[in-house]
């Protein structure tokens, strides 16, 4: 813990006035004014004694106040550490990070609604879930299941080789020569090639 | 542009299309929209991305896949809709793939030093290469998914990672919100996962390229195939999986085989996969990478996927 300045000035103080110098009696006679300078001293420790008192007193409560600020502390940590191991307030910013993600979502439906209504009229509308009814956040289902039906489905597609202009692998191919023969073709196209939209590309 | 560059060569002049390039999910990204209102369409799609991104990336520290993996062990945990159809689907072909696509191989993964974006990844393998201590990945059969109540729960220790599937679904789910919108034909590419329905811009059919991922960078035409699919499609897709990306250390690549939890030693080195969804062509084409090319040829036609396999010396089949 930080030291308090004003805590260290008292420190000072103390030592001060537990100084064995200021407190040993004096030894010589016991004159009026000895005797007004010793009682003057007395008093002076008296006070200091006091003071050191008070000054004992603070620190202990400041001490005191400081270990249950630092219980209240670990308690409320404690408390705040839920079983994920995540903090309370962690768990908020998570909901909140995605309560915002939501909105996003909805806002992007909401304007793909309105493009739908727009390019293909109410019919179209309806087949784009609208934010505000919320079935497009609460219905996973049925597009789980649209999914996976169609991934059931045999894709219509035919493989065929490029056309003669669509170079063949250069020399720099991996031993081209050496492959076993590809299989039979089906639908190998011999006039001028397809122009693809779109090229294949490892993920 | 990169590698992923996807060609419009056939657009219909009387029909209006947009175009949108883009760099997210760790890489790059491409969306075609065809018909009116294609601008504002082809827009929201590049900000759906975002979104899902936002909801799945593992990479993110503040995603909501990452809070997901970071309470395993705590009970349900409640989640958005776009989280819940990530994990349904995961367990879904995990179940259909007899456990060999297993999105919980994340802790593997991450040992092997794929803890971050790939470009930091290779960054940081310039200094140290990691220390990997694999094991078996746990597999998806204890996790909990409930509908009703929208939650998810995952075993301790269990984390789950969208790499092999998480693009494919986004692509699913961007291509048919548009197309739901109004849409006469979208295409969208992220990183090669590619999921298209309707009609690209006329009656030609959608047309993909198939590159061949062994042949270097400079090579002018990596072309080897053509995969068509009718104009008009309710939903197709391409994905593609490979061992020769995604590369670092000392030979490490991003296919994980579950069974052993350390990078997949396969003959393949490269499976595109034709499906109706991009998820299901995404984990097909992890799937067959891992199988090795005599099985996976048997797997992909008892599932009836149009495939196009390449070896590290051959290609081996296509249909």
């Amino acid at each position: 813990m930080k030291a308090n300045p004003s805590t260290m000035d008292h420190t000072k103080a103390m030592k001060t006035m537990t100084n064995p110098k200021v407190r040993r009696p004096s030894r010589r006679g016991h004159s009026t004014t000895d005797k007004v300078v010793s009682a003057g001293l007395a008093a002076a420790a008296c006070a200091g004694l006091v003071g050191v008192i008070a000054v004992r007193t603070t620190q202990d409560a400041q001490a005191a106040d400081a270990q249950a600020a630092t219980e209240v502390t670990d308690a409320t940590l404690a408390a705040s550490t839920t079983s994920t191991g995540l903090t309370q307030a962690q768990l908020d910013q998570y909901a909140a990070q995605l309560e915002a993600e939501r909105l996003k979502l909805i806002d992007y439906r909401d304007q793909l609604a309105l493009a739908a209504a727009s390019l293909n009229g109410a019919t179209q509308q309806t087949a784009v879930p609208t934010a505000k009814s919320g079935a497009a956040i609460k219905t996973p289902s049925a597009k789980s299941a649209k999914a996976k039906a169609k991934a059931k489905a045999k894709a219509k597609a035919k493989v065929s080789a490029p056309a003669q202009q669509q170079a063949q692998p250069q020399a720099q191919a991996p031993a081209p020569a050496a492959k076993p023969a590809p299989r039979p073709q089906a639908q190998v196209q011999q006039q001028q090639a397809p122009r693809p939209q779109a090229q294949t590309k490892s993920s | 542009m990169g590698a992923s560059a996807t060609s419009v060569l056939s657009m219909d002049p009387v029909k209006a299309s947009a175009t949108r390039t883009f760099r997210a999910m760790g890489t790059d990204c491409e969306l075609i929209v065809y018909g009116s209102g294609a601008d504002e369409l082809v827009s929201m799609g590049a900000h759906r991305v975002e979104l899902l991104e936002q909801c799945w990336s593992r990479f993110r520290s503040t995603s909501e896949l990452t809070h997901l993996n970071s309470l395993a062990g705590t009970g349900p945990v409640s989640v958005s809709e776009d989280l819940l159809t990530l994990v349904d689907i995961m367990l879904e072909a995990w179940k259909a793939t007899g456990g060999l696509f297993d999105p919980t191989v994340i802790e593997s993964m991450n040992a092997l030093g794929y803890d971050r974006d790939f470009a930091s990844v290779i960054a940081r393998d310039a200094i140290a290469a990691v220390t990997a201590q694999v094991k078996k990945a746990p597999g998806m059969s204890d996790v909990v998914i409930d509908e009703e109540s929208m939650t998810i729960s995952l075993p301790a220790g269990v984390g789950v990672d969208p790499g092999a599937i998480g693009k494919g679904l986004a692509a699913d789910i961007i291509v048919e919100e548009l197309m739901n919108a109004g849409a006469e034909g979208v295409l969208v590419n992220l990183g090669g996962d590619i999921v298209f329905a309707g009609s690209p811009g006329s009656a030609d059919p959608w047309v993909m390229a198939i590159l061949d991922e062994r042949l270097p960078l400079d090579v002018d035409n990596r072309v080897v195939r053509h995969l068509e699919f009718e104009a008009g499609t309710d939903h197709g897709a391409v994905a593609t999986s490979t061992t020769l990306k995604r590369v670092w250390a000392d030979g490490r690549h991003h296919v994980i085989d579950p069974r052993t939890g350390d990078v997949a030693r396969t003959d393949l080195v490269q499976a595109t996969i034709a499906a109706s969804t991009g998820w299901w062509a995404e984990v097909a084409a992890t799937t067959a990478l891992l199988l090795g090319s005599e099985k996976a040829e048997n797997w992909l036609d008892e599932n009836e996927l149009v495939h196009v396999l390449m070896t590290s010396i051959d290609l081996l089949g296509d249909e």
